[in-house]
């Protein structure tokens, strides 16, 4: 039975409202008269504007461990992680750039089908929670808070194969198809760093994948740049290395057959820049002229 | 030793503008409504500090909060079309995701086990930790820890209770032993003031 609450009960509810910190059905509640009333919806957006500000001054503490190194790599993860899964979720409408960095450097060996549909991805998936699903029935009295735990684990650990899987698949069919050109990219500094960019012209998707990396100072970041013969320099994602200085790049981005001069790898501030600043890591040209 | 860019791609007219530039946070929103995950990317890039810290802070624990991040980024990019320029800015609305996501953690969490309460900012003192942001944001920064600290303790402690440890009025007041009636009133107060004092946040920072 959802209610309305009438003006004055909901006026005086909605910082706590805007906090979150109302019971469900008084939220839900304030909001059914929110939605009717303008200056109550100015009000709470106001508060909610207001309360979100508050997150500026979030202190993680508990983990003195901690180091800025720590959350680089954390952050990086959830960021494939999530980039990951935005790339398998566009099965349907095709991205049009996908920066990738992972771990990930599946061996090259013969051509793949093209990529596949988003139903092996629902298999996998759905295997996965029908075990974590068929373990809840058996033990019916056992601690269900921890089966509760343990199957929303194997959902996000299916979910991370799925994509994972899924990545890897788009990733081979990306540098085996018939239209692919190759870049080297070489360091001219100590470190030997290189890299070969894939440029699938058939799907205008770019893959790099980079070794010997060195690792970048705190608060840098590797950026990934197409440049055209007319010198237009076109970012096309930040990225970190792993620990061991491998990288994997993935990109869409339609240039014309002889439009491409050259590919470089810059270091630029955290979050990446819109015109490159840094110096040159890695570059190379099409056809190493 | 450092490379630069040979002049042939440096041309010395001015550049014209191409699609992946990206100016501010609408547009990146605008551009992961149409799908293109370079702008998620970007907006990741931008946020995830700050989505972070306060994930951090809400759940405590590491593994926990890589999970609640990549869920809220997740959202941000299936529901980019929810977003509504008119109803407040990028910050708020990505940051009211990130913290929907953690307070569901917290609340799942404490479901299944009593969660130890850890309660508490120091104004901000220590969050360079996470954070690595410029002097705007530390201005901003030191803006709404003013407005916190002006607000009389016991109003304060219900913001800090239930922004960060997801806590209900109903909760507030049994932790508290303060009367419900009570918390109620010093959440609307400690809201309104709220509102006034980070008033000149919402004109700076336009839609941003």
């Amino acid at each position: 039975m959802r209610r309305e609450a009438d003006h004055q009960e909901a006026s005086e509810a909605l910082a706590a409202a805007a906090l979150d910190a109302l019971a469900p059905d008084d939220q839900a509640a304030v909001l059914a008269h929110v939605d009717g009333c303008p200056d109550c919806a100015r009000e709470l957006a106001e508060l909610r504007e207001a309360t979100a500000h508050l997150a500026a001054l979030a202190v993680p503490t508990g983990a003195p461990d901690r180091t800025a190194a720590d959350i680089d790599s954390r952050l990086a993860r959830v960021r494939s992680n999530v980039l990951a899964r935005a790339a398998a979720a566009a099965v349907d409408a095709p991205p049009r750039v996908v920066p990738i960095t992972s771990a990930a450097s599946a061996p090259v060996t013969a051509p793949l089908p093209r990529v596949r549909s988003a139903r092996s991805l629902g298999l996998v998936a759905g295997m996965a929670l029908a075990v974590a699903a068929s373990l809840v029935a058996a033990i019916t009295l056992a601690d269900r808070a921890v089966l509760q735990r343990e199957v929303v684990a194997s959902r996000a650990a299916a979910g991370r194969a799925a994509a994972a899987l899924a990545a890897s698949e788009r990733q081979l069919a990306l540098v085996t198809g018939p239209q692919v050109a190759v870049v080297s990219l070489t360091a001219s500094g100590a470190p030997k760093a290189t890299a070969l960019m894939f440029w699938d012209r058939s799907t205008d998707t770019w893959s790099m994948y980079a070794h010997n990396l060195p690792q970048t100072a705190s608060g840098r970041t590797y950026e990934l740049w197409l440049i055209t013969a007319a010198g237009r320099k076109i970012p096309a994602g930040t990225f970190a290395p792993t620990s061991a200085g491998t990288a994997h790049v993935q990109a869409t981005y339609a240039l014309g057959p002889a439009d491409l001069q050259a590919v470089a790898v810059t270091e630029e501030p955290a979050g990446g820049v819109d015109v490159a600043t840094g110096p040159v890591v890695i570059a190379g040209t099409l056809g190493g002229k | 030793m450092q490379m630069y860019f040979p002049p042939v791609m440096n041309p010395s007219r001015p550049e014209p503008s191409y699609p992946t530039q990206v100016s501010d946070d609408q547009e990146l929103v605008a551009r992961m409504r149409a799908g293109d995950q370079l702008a998620l990317a970007r907006f990741y890039d931008r946020w995830s500090r700050p989505a972070y810290a306060l994930v951090l802070q809400m759940v405590r624990d590491p593994d926990d909060a890589d999970d609640v991040l990549e869920s809220a980024f997740y959202q941000a990019w299936r529901q980019a079309d929810r977003y509504e320029p008119g109803r407040g800015t990028v910050a708020t609305w990505i940051l009211t995701i990130v913290r929907s996501r953690a307070l569901d953690r917290l609340r799942a969490r404490r479901r299944l086990r009593e969660e130890p309460l850890v309660v508490g900012t120091d104004g901000g003192a220590e969050f360079g930790v996470v954070a690595r942001d410029g002097a705007e944001d530390a201005e901003r920064r030191e803006l709404v820890a003013d407005a916190l600290r002006t607000l009389p303790p016991e109003q304060r402690e219900v913001v800090e209770l239930a922004y960060f440890s997801g806590l209900s009025q109903t909760e507030i007041a049994e932790r508290t032993g303060q009367p419900l009636g009570t918390v109620k009133t010093r959440t609307r107060l400690a809201g309104q003031k709220l509102r006034d004092r980070l008033a000149v946040l919402r004109t700076d920072e336009g839609v941003r």
